[in-house]
């Protein structure tokens, strides 16, 4: 009842009620609430310091790792029903398998390149042996053409004289000498020519047919009526000439023969075998890879990994053998890179894996994870030695890539350029005197710089980079080093070691020296198994010490050099023993001090534009190895 | 008074569509960051600190991952030291100012880390950045 005609709605009335009494409600929680809190507010804001806040945060923490720890636990224990098991198990292959395919196929595409690549390089060393071997022939061919050449024109000028001649056949004769001689000469300066190499084996076999014929031709002569004994005589001289002539003609045919006929194969096998432990045949798979499970994929990943591995050492060391026109083996001897390196034996747990419980299936997902893992780390030890190699797959596989990288292939820098240091002690000291920009100073010369310790070391401060816009000057030394060893001293003195061949950081070499030696600072023993990898070693002061210090030991430093312009330098090295130093590939000096000191060895270095490798060798005799560089701008 | 009885019943705006957008749009957003992950990451346990500086994530970033084996790996990929000498040489050519960021796991051996901030040092790579774990909810 309304004045307006309106009529109250009664369930509106009760709402509004309702909510009046809601609102009251909360506005007394909301009073009691500050009444309450405020004096705790208060205190909070007393002692709510950094620390407390802190500890209380980590006791949260821990509280949070312990309840998550105890919550994993009572999760991995927890049961799986019978009819799951088998279906995650499918799930959980079939997920990991499709990742585990795509790298052992990239890994089997590698190793087919890496074939490619070996049977390429061994086919190219086996030729420049070949052709070795044909260049030191036909020198001594050419001089025996020479004078057999001669021998039949004498024979001609003698048969002239005799009755019933076949001057037909002797100017044949002649004339195939003279062709034979010219082909051999020509032969010795392209011994490589295939083409020139079978005319001159096929003008051996003529002159030889033909000397054969005169042979049969004076025979009958000596035969004939009416000769007198005089001529009898003089066809028996003749005919012994050409009997020795002729032999002659068949050893150099045969030899010929060898060169550029069919036992031409026969040659390289004896003269440039293949490697003589051709290592495992191609690892082949009975099945296609997609019905192979997982713990097979990763066996089967591991074993490609091996072979790429043993292809690639085998490859390597062809290409070093050819381009140091040296034997297999005996380069192979100087390489001894270890083979892939040792992966972990995971297909008993991935077949064994058991799916009971949640902990079961997460401890098989892991190892499944660690097999993936295993297999993404093989290829890419696969891609950077295809890499070195120059493989086609590897430049590709780094274009793919976001960043559009370069290949690897420039990590491998030969020191034994230029300057040479492949031979004994002594010709590296030539090289190093004859050296066109690492001229050595004079005696005088040091001391009239004065470098001494007590001058440099509190000086000198650590650095790689020379540039313009550096805000000091005067010494620096160099303190960032990989550095590899020992190599036992004694077989290998004056003799070249895998560090002057290829500088590869991730290598490692198997002909290290071995036995148990004390460490000459901390007297502890150290077992040496002989193999020896790149070490990095960074130190605080001006002295290198290398790990793994012994007496009677090689080892070899390695590190590069910036400078921001060609610029010229002045290195300082002081090395204990005997040592060799190589910059940009170039010897600069080899020589010995009986007593580390730090300005022993001065030299003025061009340094280039950009990165400069540095490698230093040492032998040393004392337990006790340091060594130290030192460099600093000639102006 | 038939007339006001039409205006009594009042107009209501009804909430449940523009809800169900902003819950679509919230799901949306979570499970898209959720699937986004950067390829370049690798599986670590990042060391922790609490005094690390945050920064703005850059997208043009190159991921260096040292796992706590020393094993290298280049955005995503694992890498030997030689490849990682020579593809860092040509960045620190090209672009001194690159931002590189390093994760390392806390099990990796320090020197390891050494070498390689040393190695960036020495290719004047100087934009870099270590990633770590804050354990005060961020990273």
């Amino acid at each position: 009842m309304t004045l307006s005609g309106y009529k109250e709605n009664p369930s509106r009335h009760r709402s509004a009620r309702w909510m009046g009494w809601i609102l009251a409600a909360l506005s007394y929680l909301l009073v009691w609430a500050v009444v309450l809190l405020f004096p705790n507010l208060f205190r909070r804001e007393l002692v709510m310091d950094r620390e407390s806040t802190k500890e209380s945060i980590q006791q949260a923490t821990a509280r949070g790792k312990a309840l998550r720890k105890a919550e994993a636990q009572r999760r991995a224990q927890r049961k799986i029903s019978v009819e799951h098991q088998e279906k995650l198990r499918e799930e959980t292959d079939q997920r990991m398998s499709r990742k585990m395919l795509a790298r052992v196929s990239r890994l089997e595409d590698v190793r087919n390149e890496m074939i490619k690549i070996e049977a390429e390089e061994i086919k190219a060393y086996q030729k420049e042996a070949l052709n070795r071997e044909r260049k030191t022939d036909l020198q001594r061919m050419h001089r025996m053409f020479g004078k057999l050449r001669q021998d039949v024109q004498d024979i001609e000028e003698q048969v002239r004289n005799e009755p019933g001649a076949d001057l037909l056949e002797q100017e044949k004769m002649n004339q195939e000498a003279s062709r034979l001689d010219d082909r051999t000469a020509a032969l010795r300066e392209t011994p490589e020519n295939e083409d020139l190499g079978r005319a001159t084996h096929q003008s051996a076999q003529e002159l030889n047919e033909l000397l054969k014929k005169e042979l049969n031709h004076i025979r009958k002569l000596q035969n004939q009526d009416g000769i007198s004994p005089q001529q009898k005589k003089n066809l028996a001289d003749i005919r012994k000439e050409v009997a020795k002539t002729f032999a002659q003609t068949e050893g150099m045919k045969k030899r010929l023969d060898d060169l550029y006929g069919d036992q031409q194969q026969n040659l390289v096998n004896r003269i440039a075998p293949p490697p003589k432990d051709p290592g495992p045949d191609k690892v082949t798979r009975d099945q296609p890879l997609e019905s192979m499970p997982i713990s097979e994929m990763y066996n089967h990943a591991a074993a490609v990994e091996r072979e790429i591995s043993e292809r690639f050492n085998r490859a390597k060391t062809a290409r070093l053998a050819t381009a140091r026109e040296s034997n297999f083996d005996k380069t192979a001897g100087l390489l001894t890179e270890a083979g892939a390196q040792e992966r972990p034996d995971l297909a008993g747990d991935l077949n064994a894996g058991r799916l009971d419980t949640v902990g079961g299936l997460n401890k098989l997902r892991d190892q499944m994870r660690q097999a993936i893992r295993e297999t993404d780390h093989m290829e890419a030890l696969a891609m950077s030695q295809l890499g070195q190699l120059g493989g086609t797959l590897a430049r590709q596989n780094q274009m793919g890539r976001p960043m559009n990288a370069t290949i690897a292939s420039s990590g491998s820098r030969s020191q034994e350029g230029g300057g040479g240091g492949t031979g004994n002690d002594d010709s590296a000291h030539r090289n190093a005197s004859s050296y066109q920009s690492g001229q050595r100073f004079s005696e005088s010369g040091n001391e009239r710089t004065g470098l001494t310790m007590e001058g440099v070391v509190p000086k000198a401060l650590p650095g790689r980079r020379l540039t313009s816009k550096a805000n000091r000057e005067g010494w620096m030394y160099i303190d960032t080093w990989y550095v590899i060893g020992p190599w036992e001293r004694e077989p290998y003195v004056g003799k070249p070691l895998p560090p002057q061949y290829e500088i590869n950081l991730d290598a490692e070499y198997t002909n290290g020296k071995i036995g148990e030696w004390q460490d000459p600072r901390t007297e502890e023993m150290m077992n040496l198994d002989g193999r020896v990898s790149w070490k990095f070693v960074q130190s605080d002061s001006i002295y290198i010490q290398p790990p793994q210090e012994t007496g009677d030991a090689i080892y070899f430093a390695y590190t590069e050099i910036y400078s921001d312009r060609d610029r010229s330098v002045l290195v300082a090295l002081g090395i204990d023993d005997v040592s060799k130093t190589w910059i940009n590939g170039k010897l600069i000096y080899a020589g010995m001090s009986e007593k580390y000191k730090i300005g022993d060895n001065m030299i003025q270095v061009q340094l280039v534009k950009g990165r400069n490798p540095v490698l230093i060798r040492m032998e040393n005799g004392a337990p006790f190895m340091s060594f130290s560089m030192v460099i600093t701008t000639t102006n | 008074m038939g007339l006001l009885r039409k205006t009594k019943s009042e107009a209501e705006v009804d909430m449940s569509p523009m809800i169900d957008a902003v819950f679509l749009l919230l799901i949306f957003f979570l499970v898209s960051t959720m699937v986004k992950q950067r390829p370049e990451e690798i599986d670590v346990e990042l060391p922790v600190s609490d005094s690390a500086r945050k920064v703005k994530p850059e997208d043009d970033l190159v991921v260096i991952g040292v796992d706590k084996e020393s094993r290298l790996h280049l955005e995503g990929r694992p890498s030997s030291l030689t490849e990682l000498l020579d593809e860092l040489g040509r960045i620190g050519a090209e672009n001194p100012q690159q931002a590189i960021r390093l994760d390392t796991d806390r099990e990796t051996p320090f020197e390891r880390v050494a070498e390689v901030l040393s190695l960036l040092q020495f290719l004047d790579l100087q934009n870099v950045g270590i990633r770590t774990y804050d354990e005060e909810g961020s990273q």
